[in-house]
């Protein structure tokens, strides 16, 4: 099979861009475009000027007010699998065991809240799960990502780190958490190129939270870009593009 | 100046929302996972005007961005605002126009194309599907072409193999799952 005929079957085997072309979005659009750009606008009339790509760079994290991480057997073993959690793990697309399931790290953010790491690594599939609980230990919210495993998954062998926020229109609270084996620090870049560092505990995961001084959603773009693993000697182990 | 930046981003908007969905929609596990890429993908564009390179390079780095939206959408579940809310609805809606192929073959492809690292998935499809060079892939994945063509040679090799195993294996029960690593996902931010 020439490499022509392999990448037409490849092409031919999922959605094709003729078809697409096709497609009627007239509607609305007017209105979208206007919304995103109006979003936009009123940003910068709030004095929330646009950033140069200049100024991105160095504005990095540097307005954080807290970070805390925890990582390792310490948390572990100090919470039990609360109700709601539970149900999130134990809901979750991927027909996981929510017995599985570890807390891994934890911390308080700038608004006060608990953020619980909990991860499944069993036969069955992989999650990753965050739950927020307010002050009073009620149950505000979380996060859930999983996947399968079967014939054609691999348990999960690459590093990884993800980026999520909570907002109040004032400040961002950032949660970044993940898995960077056998590091002694993380450097994570997220979307505007700014980087926070976490420290894993020794499985791995790590969770940093941050208190962004402004509404950096924008700026963050829910992206994160890259991450390095440093060894003890501050030398990059490895490089992973995201 | 605004101004000109509205021109240019409905001009962007027009050009590349529907390759931008053919791209979300072969690298996602549902129309609404591929719907909410390119939502998002279009408001980092709007946000990031100032950053996105001109024609013929808009399109490269419309890629990018939603590559790594795609990547970290796969393993979170962010809270969506209401502008992405209706983006969202607009390509769900639009996108239901449409179905998936129907080749017979399609599913062992796509399920061979899951042995594949991600990398070299990702390559074979720029090159397949979105029609790139390796000098434009280069550009999208923030590489150098000679290595784009060294993770292309592979995943040829490496789907033509499978493929003929796939073909002698006919009691498999994988084909036609087409459902990546952290795809499914719940968000149940409060």
């Amino acid at each position: 099979m020439s490499d022509e005929e392999l990448d037409r079957i490849v092409s031919q085997s999922t959605y094709r861009n003729a078809e697409l072309r096709r497609l009627d979005l007239a509607d609305g659009e007017a209105d979208l475009l206007e919304g995103i750009m109006t979003s936009a606008n009123e940003k910068a009339r709030a004095g929330e000027q646009p950033r140069s790509k200049r100024l991105r760079k160095p504005l990095a994290i540097a307005g954080i007010a807290t970070a805390i991480i925890i990582g390792g057997s310490a948390v572990a073993a100090s919470t039990l699998l609360d109700r709601d959690t539970n149900k999130m793990i134990s809901g979750a697309p991927c027909s996981l065991d929510s017995g599985d399931a570890r807390l891994v790290a934890s911390g308080v953010d700038g608004q006060n809240y608990t953020v619980e790491y909990w991860v499944v690594r069993s036969k069955g599939g992989e999650g990753d799960f965050v739950a927020l609980k307010n002050a009073e230990g009620r149950w505000v919210g979380g996060s859930a990502g999983c996947g399968s495993y079967d014939k054609e998954f691999q348990p999960r062998t690459t590093p990884f780190a993800v980026a999520q926020w909570d907002a109040d229109g004032k400040q961002t609270y950032l949660h970044l958490y993940g898995w960077a084996p056998g590091a002694a620090t993380v450097v994570v870049t997220l979307g505007d190129g700014s980087k926070v560092n976490a420290v894993p505990g020794k499985d791995g995961y790590f969770l940093s939270l941050a208190t962004l001084t402004a509404d950096a959603r924008d700026r963050i773009g829910g992206v994160v870009r890259n991450m390095d693993l440093l060894d003890a000697t501050g030398a990059v182990m490895q490089h992973v593009d995201f | 100046m605004r101004e000109s930046g509205e021109e240019r981003f409905r001009a962007c908007y027009a050009a590349h929302v529907r390759p931008l969905l053919g791209y979300a929609l072969r690298r996602t596990a549902s129309a609404n996972d591929a719907a909410d890429a390119v939502a998002e993908t279009m408001l980092v564009a709007w946000r990031r005007l100032d950053e996105m390179p001109p024609e013929p390079e808009t399109r490269l780095w419309l890629y990018g961005v939603a590559r790594r939206v795609i990547a970290n959408a796969r393993r979170s579940a962010r809270r969506q605002d209401r502008l992405a809310g209706r983006l969202r609805l607009q390509f769900s809606t639009a996108v239901a126009q449409i179905e998936p192929p129907e080749l017979p073959i399609a599913a062992d492809v796509s399920a061979a194309m899951h042995t594949l690292s991600d990398i070299e998935r990702e390559v074979l499809l720029l090159t397949a599907t979105e029609e790139l060079t390796p000098g434009e892939i280069a550009v999208v994945l923030g590489m150098n072409p000679n290595t784009v063509r060294t993770h292309l040679h592979r995943a040829r090799t490496r789907l033509r193999a499978e493929l003929a195993k796939r073909n002698g294996d006919t009691g498999h029960e994988g084909a036609g799952r087409n459902t990546p690593r952290h795809a499914e996902q719940e968000g149940v931010m409060g």
